[in-house]
């Protein structure tokens, strides 16, 4: 048998023995990618839960909570009597909103007068301010141009040019990428490349680092035939394998799910995933290499790429972060791979626009491999560097 | 031994284990700074956006003047070539993209209504959003005058006018993070994940060790001198997150203290089970490591606290509360940035009891003597 077969061998005879190890590479992934998927399959935020306080209870009254109720993402759960009981029932997150309709306020309007309402939310629970508000300014909206272009028309207007009166200058917007915009595909998305990296270093310094720990790391490169390249390699391409293979089925799985949001090629942005596995795996392979220390490497890459999804820039941009936090996110290779699935996959960009992406992503694979590898071969196979917790 | 004893030894087995000290001490530390510095700013000061003047018209000079008064749009010059534009979008430089049409003045003057595009990034809801809010808001102004002038040729009076132009005017106010801080919503939410996960991770390092030396107490004594310990590590990481971390980096702290106290107890008590658990199930040192780095994002995401619980499946609804984290969230989030009281959180306090309770039980019976292990 050639020295790689029995490398890779011995690997998976470890892998089959470990049920804990097999677990992390093997079942791991496809469980969070479906339950992260499972977690946002709602798609929208639907029925969130606002209060309203009629102090007015006219017809019009009326017909605007049945309209705020209409409103997508929204549904009024409450009728508060006083705001005492509003109050208490938005700090106990029973509601999330509180809509005050004042008195007067149909005999405001049928004067000619305008009135104000006011809407109250938990924006500490921004998801549910951000829907509550949209959704409940666009029903008042339509209700006051109604209103506003009713008035025209007694004054003797045509309707289509009442409205023009209310709104002369509208503003159409149109999502230009991720149409909808969906959060499965904003949020799920983009989480579970960020798991994928995760566990990339996991993997990576729990198959090197154990050898460490326990001892092994010179019957490692014996099964190898003394090459460090050898068993380094073929310690690995069972993890890059099973991971690569998962990353297929996460942008299958996407691409299915909401084909029109996805603009660009799936194989595209499927090699540069490959590309972003690889450049994760050498970053640990570095850490375990620096520190010889299973525990401790692991540490390191917890520190490194758990946070990572927040420094990354997709949930909040990376111009509104100062310059320190800016210079973290660079080495992050989370980072650039999403730059490339919101340019490459979602807008369908071509090919060559991904270059300095692809550039960044290629040096830190070279250089995390490259220094690791000096690294490892340099001490990682003498007896005093094992054992350490 | 008595509980006493077995909380001391514990004690001296941390403070003997550096991998312990620094992922029950150190880490809540770093990661109390590292963790909210990307949102230091709090909010999309200034969205890169690019302006296409197809008119060149007074009005729509007028509208360019009130796109580059919005307070958060950066408008950007850069050639009305098609392919430019379309390579600072893909690039990231610019994230929206404001369009005013040929036609646009032509429009108002007939009375018609004039549209204005914006087109935005879906990949960057935030900038977005935030940039679609501001284009809004200078249309409404462009729009209110007018309106304003149309209808005083209409014969209205200016104060006619005024009043006739937005009947039904809404007034939003957002309660508990007045600026709308995207900091200030995340950072309290995920500082109580930072005190379990460091605990988890800590403990089952910790005791897997032990599991290795087959070394692990068993026995209700011990058991208990192990929570004692743990639940006042978890009590310490919280009393330094909510007390010190908060304040040092001006995040509201509005419940009642004693509340907060209790709240914190109780949290500490509970986490400091969930890990005891996890410590009899893992059985080599890493294995907390190796598994629970991943888990801290699903996590956040569960206890519908930054996606809506009302969006969850119904199974996961339920299931969240077995996560101390979900109850522990919305706890803290209620009592710090609500300023709710014990009574607000009724539900969360249910909750956490119940789960305490029940993982002590289960605690005691997997710590059972067996009479394998030593005495």
């Amino acid at each position: 048998m050639s020295a790689f077969r029995l490398s890779l061998s011995r690997e998976l005879k470890h892998l089959h023995d470990d049920r804990g190890d097999r677990f992390l590479a093997l079942w791991l992934m496809p469980l969070l990618c479906i339950f992260i998927w499972w977690i946002f399959s709602a798609g929208q935020p639907e029925q969130l839960p606002v209060a309203v306080m009629d102090q007015d209870q006219s017809p019009l009254s009326r017909q605007l909570i049945r309209l705020v109720d209409a409103a997508p993402g929204v549904a009024v759960t409450l009728d508060a009597t006083d705001s005492k009981v509003a109050v208490d029932a938005l700090r106990q997150r029973q509601i999330y909103g509180l809509l005050i309709l004042p008195k007067g306020l149909q005999d405001s309007i049928y004067q000619g007068q305008p009135a104000e309402l006011v809407l109250q939310l938990n924006s500490q629970y921004t998801t549910y301010a951000s829907t509550l508000q949209r959704g409940i300014q666009q029903a008042i909206m339509t209700v006051g141009v109604g209103i506003h272009s009713d008035r025209l028309q007694r004054q003797g207007l045509y309707p289509e040019a009442s409205l023009a009166t209310v709104l002369p200058v509208q503003v159409l917007a149109t999502p230009l990428y991720n149409e909808g915009p969906s959060y499965e595909v904003f949020l799920a998305a983009t989480l579970i490349p960020a798991l994928f990296q995760i566990l990339a270093m996991v993997v990576t310094v729990s198959a090197i680092g154990r050898e460490l720990r326990d001892g092994t790391a010179k019957a490692w490169l014996d099964s190898a035939g003394g090459s460090v390249l050898l068993a380094l390699v073929s310690k690995l391409v069972p993890y890059f394998a099973l991971l690569i293979l998962y990353g297929a089925g996460y942008v299958l799985l996407f691409q299915l799910l909401a084909p029109a949001s996805y603009a660009g090629s799936a194989v595209n942005i499927w090699s540069s995933f490959v590309l972003m596995i690889a450049a994760a795996m050498a970053i640990a392979l570095l850490l375990v290499a620096l520190t010889r220390n299973f525990r401790m490497a692991l540490s390191l890459a917890g520190f490194y790429s758990a946070p990572a999804f927040a420094y990354s820039g997709q949930a909040f941009p990376l111009v509104a972060m100062p310059e320190l936090a800016q210079y973290w996110a660079s080495i992050l290779p989370l980072t650039h791979w999403l730059k490339l699935y919101n340019q490459q996959w979602l807008a369908g960009a071509p090919w060559q626009a991904a270059s300095t992406p692809w550039l960044v992503l290629l040096s830190m694979l070279l250089l995390g491999s490259i220094s690791g590898y000096l690294l490892l071969k340099r001490s990682g196979f003498k007896a005093e560097s094992w054992g350490a917790r | 031994m008595t509980i006493w004893q077995h909380s001391l030894h514990t004690w001296r087995l941390i403070f003997k284990d550096k991998g312990a000290i620094l992922l029950l001490f150190v880490a809540g530390l770093i990661y109390s700074f590292f963790y909210p510095l990307p949102y230091h700013f709090e909010q999309v000061e200034s969205v890169p956006t690019i302006l296409i003047d197809q008119d060149h018209s007074a009005s729509s000079r007028n509208l360019r003047r009130l796109l580059l008064a919005s307070p958060n749009l950066e408008i950007r010059q850069i050639s009305s070539e098609t392919s430019a534009i379309q390579a600072a979008l893909w690039q990231g430089d610019v994230m929206a993209l404001i369009i005013i049409p040929s036609g646009f003045h032509q429009d108002i003057l007939a009375g018609r209504a004039a549209q204005v595009q914006i087109a935005s990034h879906g990949g960057y809801l935030l900038a977005g959003s935030k940039a679609l809010m501001n284009a809004n808001e200078a249309a409404l102004t462009m729009g209110a005058a007018v309106s304003m002038h149309k209808l005083q040729s209409l014969g209205f009076s200016p104060i006619q006018a005024i009043d006739s132009l937005q009947p039904l005017q809404l007034h939003s106010r957002s309660l508990y993070n007045p600026k709308d801080g995207y900091g200030h919503a995340i950072v309290p939410a995920v500082m109580v994940l930072v005190i379990q996960q460091t605990l988890l991770i800590g403990v089952t390092l910790l005791l897997g060790r032990q599991a290795e030396l087959k070394q692990l107490p068993s026995g209700w004594r011990a058991y208990s001198g192990m929570l004692l310990t743990f639940s006042c590590i978890g009590l310490l990481n919280s009393l330094y997150f909510f007390l010190v971390a908060l304040r040092l980096q001006h995040y509201a702290q509005l419940g009642p203290l004693v509340h907060l106290l209790l709240f914190c107890l109780l949290f500490s008590l509970c986490i400091a089970a969930f890990a005891l658990l996890l410590g009899r199930l893992f059985q080599s040192r890493e294995r907390g490591l190796q598994l629970l780095l991943i888990s801290a994002v699903p996590m956040l995401f569960i206890s519908g606290y930054s996606w809506p619980a009302e969006s969850l499946p119904t199974a996961l609804y339920y299931l969240r509360w077995l996560l101390p984290s979900t109850a522990g969230i919305h706890g803290f989030v209620g009592i710090n940035q609500l300023g709710a009281s014990l009574v607000d959180i009724q539900q969360e306090l249910v909750a956490l009891s119940g789960l305490t309770l029940g993982m002590i039980a289960v605690g005691l019976w997997l710590y059972r003597p067996t009479g394998k292990q030593l005495p």
